[in-house]
């Protein structure tokens, strides 16, 4: 009797044990496979708020989440600043490879990089990119009293505004300083979009570039501006009256290292706003994301909105084609380099030879 | 527009609108009440499911409500804790708290209350007798003009400073030193950050005001061993405070149209709304020396200018598009996406969306003050908690508010350090408020003067506006020496 309950406890055990292992064994097998269940993600954005890459930020945290396994929530941190140099410093410093720290910058912290200099803690070429949106060419506005004064040396200077110095589109009025004779100065520190908007609205400010079509757009309903040219091969839907600056420049086009530092300055532009993990984030992650991130962008309400803030020139690039195309517009040689670095210091603006 | 003012007003009493206003209200309310987390971080929270919304004026009901009263429920801890609920609520520490500690703490929140209520109704009628030259006003201020008003602010160090006006001035340019820690937001270089990331993105004002305020009222409470209040009778301060903001009604209207003046100044900061009212209040009201010892009036200029700022900043905002602070740009995000497209139109053809903001605004202050005053008297209870009780309470406040700067461990260790700073400060008789307030505007004014230089050279010191504004602020700064001086010889 004392035989058989023995033998009746040793099965049950072994059952219970086997079922145990055969849990814990699927539940490794599941483990294998990330998920974003009951985590949040962090969008880690290199501007204030308001402007082109913190709406894009904000649409992508909105959206990103429903293509995620998981569907985790997300929370957008705003850490503006030296033209995205501050958060992406942060961003090298404190991303983890556990998927929950993503960071949307823009072509501002390519140019930052590649210009270099002391405070530059990051390298862009590292991180994984998950994807990007593009809303086209950048395109110059000025405002129509001081355009008589663009071409006219003995003029009050036209006074062109910027954040940080660096931005993309800032390469067609030095370009168009040094090579079509603007009577341009240049003056940067601007917060952001909000306050350089403003600032061009009341004449602080003659000349300012940005991409999105919708601010140019209202700017042009207002009236009293102007769009000088746009910063693309070809012409962009919409403004097919603005010469591109090449059209501008015509025979007066510089060649050898001249053309390859404007084309190394304004390369970033085709990347535009670009959403990355950091450096140690697991492959596997890395495909998953930019998989929710592609599939994002087919997704109606996103392409409502993303038309309701951008216009209709937007467009999305995948992740390993936002990773070849930053590895381009990094990769600048030492003679551009030091072309633009001379460029930049004859219109007094920050190179990254700043004393700290 | 009569026709607008409807449409607009029965667009946010509409059931599912009136709904979301009332979700705004109580969540702005919350917000408010505990330090540390602002608006603007649940603004940005809940933009994701707004932007999903259909209707525009559920939308604008909901986002408007939860802004415009984030100011109001801040009061209570302000008053009762010496714990800043809200970046708007720093100046009436100095007076609430003071009021508390003689048992007059329903009397302070209810003053605060009224004010508020006030303010909220002061803030929209300015808006909305300014439509027809928002655009002009906001254009009348470039870089030059915001620098001389961040000196403005500066001068109230003086005023601020009471009876120690070296050790004002000493706090005020520490607090700007320490606005200065971080990356230069011009160009990343580094300053006084040591190479610690965590120094970056400069010094939390939370974290600051947290530590000069909340833990050495904790220290001075453990240290006597007595409740807040030194009295045990709550009194009848209830009514009394209504009758205060009453009593002062000029006081009321003249600091919410402080507030609204500098809420629509795009790049000013919400956070000198309140500072501006206090020190205007101090220099123009018989027996400044009151202020700082409980003076219900240092209670009523505050709130009213906290509440009023939220109507200036739409000025901007639907006028350009361009938003007054943080708050405004993340609902500007929300508006843009549900198809609310700001600039001239909403002075035109969508002046029906202008007026719903307004009517929100009214509409959402009524409600939480309605709110707020049902929990005046059991909240006012707290002060008579016994030190062991209360103490705890305000420590785990200022931490929680603490810690939601950065989510770091050194955040606690920054607050330390401030709380050090603070406690020292309190015990050796040297003002915290100017210390503050350098904190707050420094970066401002280096910003506004680095543009300034930039752009106009010394000629930015010729124009009008300019000229005009220092003549205000010399005026504001000599008014009070002028006043004391004819005292004097009267007597």
């Amino acid at each position: 009797m004392q035989l058989q309950r023995n033998r009746w406890l040793a099965a049950i055990s072994l059952m219970v044990f086997l079922g145990w292992a055969i849990h814990a064994a699927t539940a490794a097998a599941q483990s294998g496979k990330p998920s974003y269940e009951g985590k949040t993600i962090k969008v880690l954005v290199s501007s204030s708020p308001g402007g082109g890459t913190d709406t894009t930020a904000r649409l992508v945290a909105q959206f990103l989440p429903k293509y995620l396994p998981g569907n985790p929530q997300t929370i957008v941190q705003n850490m503006p600043g030296g033209g995205g140099t501050i958060a992406n410093n942060y961003f090298t410093a404190n991303g983890k490879n556990d998927g929950l720290m993503l960071f949307q910058d823009s072509s501002s912290g390519l140019g930052n990089f590649t210009r270099g200099g002391k405070r530059i803690k990051y390298d862009p070429r590292k991180y994984q990119a998950i994807g990007s949106v593009t809303r086209g060419g950048s395109l110059l506005m000025i405002r129509k009293d001081a355009h008589p004064r663009l071409s006219d040396p003995k003029a009050k200077k036209v006074v062109v505004g910027d954040t940080d110095g660096i931005r993309t589109w800032l390469a067609m009025g030095v370009y168009g300083a040094e090579f079509l004779g603007w009577n341009l100065r240049f003056v940067y520190g601007y917060p952001g979009t909000r306050e350089l908007a403003l600032a061009l609205r009341q004449g602080e400010v003659d000349i300012w570039g940005t991409q999105s079509a919708k601010i140019i757009n209202e700017f042009l309903k207002d009236g009293g501006f102007d769009v000088l040219c746009q910063q693309e091969d070809e012409r962009r839907p919409g403004f097919s009256n603005v010469p591109t600056f090449e059209e501008r420049l015509g025979d007066k086009k510089p060649k050898g290292v001249a053309w390859e530092a404007y084309n190394a300055w304004t390369g970033p532009n085709d990347i535009d706003k670009f959403l990355v993990a950091p450096e140690s984030t697991p492959e596997n992650l890395v495909a998953m994301l930019r998989e929710a991130f592609f599939k994002m962008s087919s997704d109606e309400d996103f392409k409502k909105q993303a038309t309701q803030f951008f216009g209709d020139a937007w467009r999305i690039r995948r992740g390993d084609r936002t990773q070849a195309l930053i590895r381009d517009a990094t990769t600048v040689s030492k003679e551009a380099n030091e072309y633009l670095t001379t460029l930049r210091k004859k219109y007094n603006l920050p190179t990254g030879e700043q004393k700290q | 527009m009569l026709e607008a003012a409807l449409d607009g007003l029965l667009g946010v009493l509409a059931l599912n609108s009136l709904g979301l206003m009332c979700v705004g209200v109580l969540i702005g309310s919350l917000v408010g009440f505990l330090p540390g987390i602002g608006g603007p971080t649940t603004l940005a929270i809940m933009l994701p499911f707004v932007m999903t919304m259909q209707d525009p004026m559920a939308v604008i009901a909901l986002l408007v409500g939860l802004d415009a009263v984030g100011n109001t429920a801040s009061a209570f801890t302000s008053i009762l804790i010496s714990v800043p609920g809200s970046s708007g609520s720093q100046a009436t520490i100095l007076d609430g708290f003071a009021m508390a500690k003689r048992g007059e703490a329903a009397r302070a929140l209810s003053a605060s209350f009224t004010a508020s209520l006030i303010g909220g109704f002061i803030g929209p009628i300015v808006l909305l007798a300014s439509l027809p030259f928002l655009r002009p006003l906001v254009l009348a201020f470039g870089s030059p003009e915001f620098f001389v008003l961040t000196i403005w602010g500066l001068a109230m160090v003086g005023v601020l400073s009471g009876n120690a006006p070296v050790k004002g001035l000493l706090a005020g340019i520490i607090g700007v030193l320490i606005a200065t820690v971080g990356l230069d937001v011009k160009s990343g270089i580094e300053r006084f950050a040591f190479g610690e990331p965590y120094l970056w993105e400069g010094i939390s004002l939370i974290l600051v005001a947290l530590g000069l305020f909340g833990v050495p009222e904790c220290i001075d409470l453990a240290s006597r061993k007595t409740s807040i209040a030194e009295r045990t009778e709550l009194g009848s301060g209830f009514t009394e405070g209504i009758k205060d903001v009453f009593r002062h009604w000029w006081l009321t209207v003249r600091s919410s149209a402080v507030g609204v003046w500098v809420g629509f100044l795009p790049g000013l900061g919400s956070s000198v709304a309140d500072w501006f009212a206090y020190a205007h209040a101090i220099q123009t009201e018989k027996n400044p020396g009151r202020f700082g010892q409980g003076d219900v009036r240092g209670v009523i200029a505050p709130e009213a200018a906290n509440n009023s700022k939220e109507a200036g900043s739409y000025i901007p905002t639907l006028a350009f598009g361009i938003p007054g602070g943080t708050s405004t740009a993340l609902i500007l995000t929300a508006f843009v996406a549900v198809g609310i497209e700001p600039g001239p139109e909403m002075l035109t053809s969508k002046l029906n969306f202008t007026f719903a903001v307004i009517w929100t605004l009214v509409i959402a202050n009524i409600v939480a003050v309605a709110a707020c005053m049902a929990f005046v008297k059991p909240i006012s209870k707290a002060c008579f908690f016994p030190f062991y009780t209360i103490v705890p309470l305000i420590l785990v406040f200022v931490i929680v508010g603490g810690f939601s700067a950065h989510f770091s461990n050194t955040d606690l260790l920054v607050l330390l350090v401030f709380s050090v700073l603070g406690f020292m400060m309190r015990r050796h008789g040297w003002p915290r408020a100017p210390l503050l307030l350098g904190v707050v505007l420094g970066a401002k004014m280096e910003l506004y003067l680095w543009l300034s230089y930039t752009r106009f050279g010394l000629e930015w010191l010729s124009r009008p506006g300019v000229i005009i504004l220092f003549v205000l602020v010399l005026a504001s700064v000599l008014y009070p020496v002028w006043q004391k001086t004819r005292a004097a010889m009267a007597a």
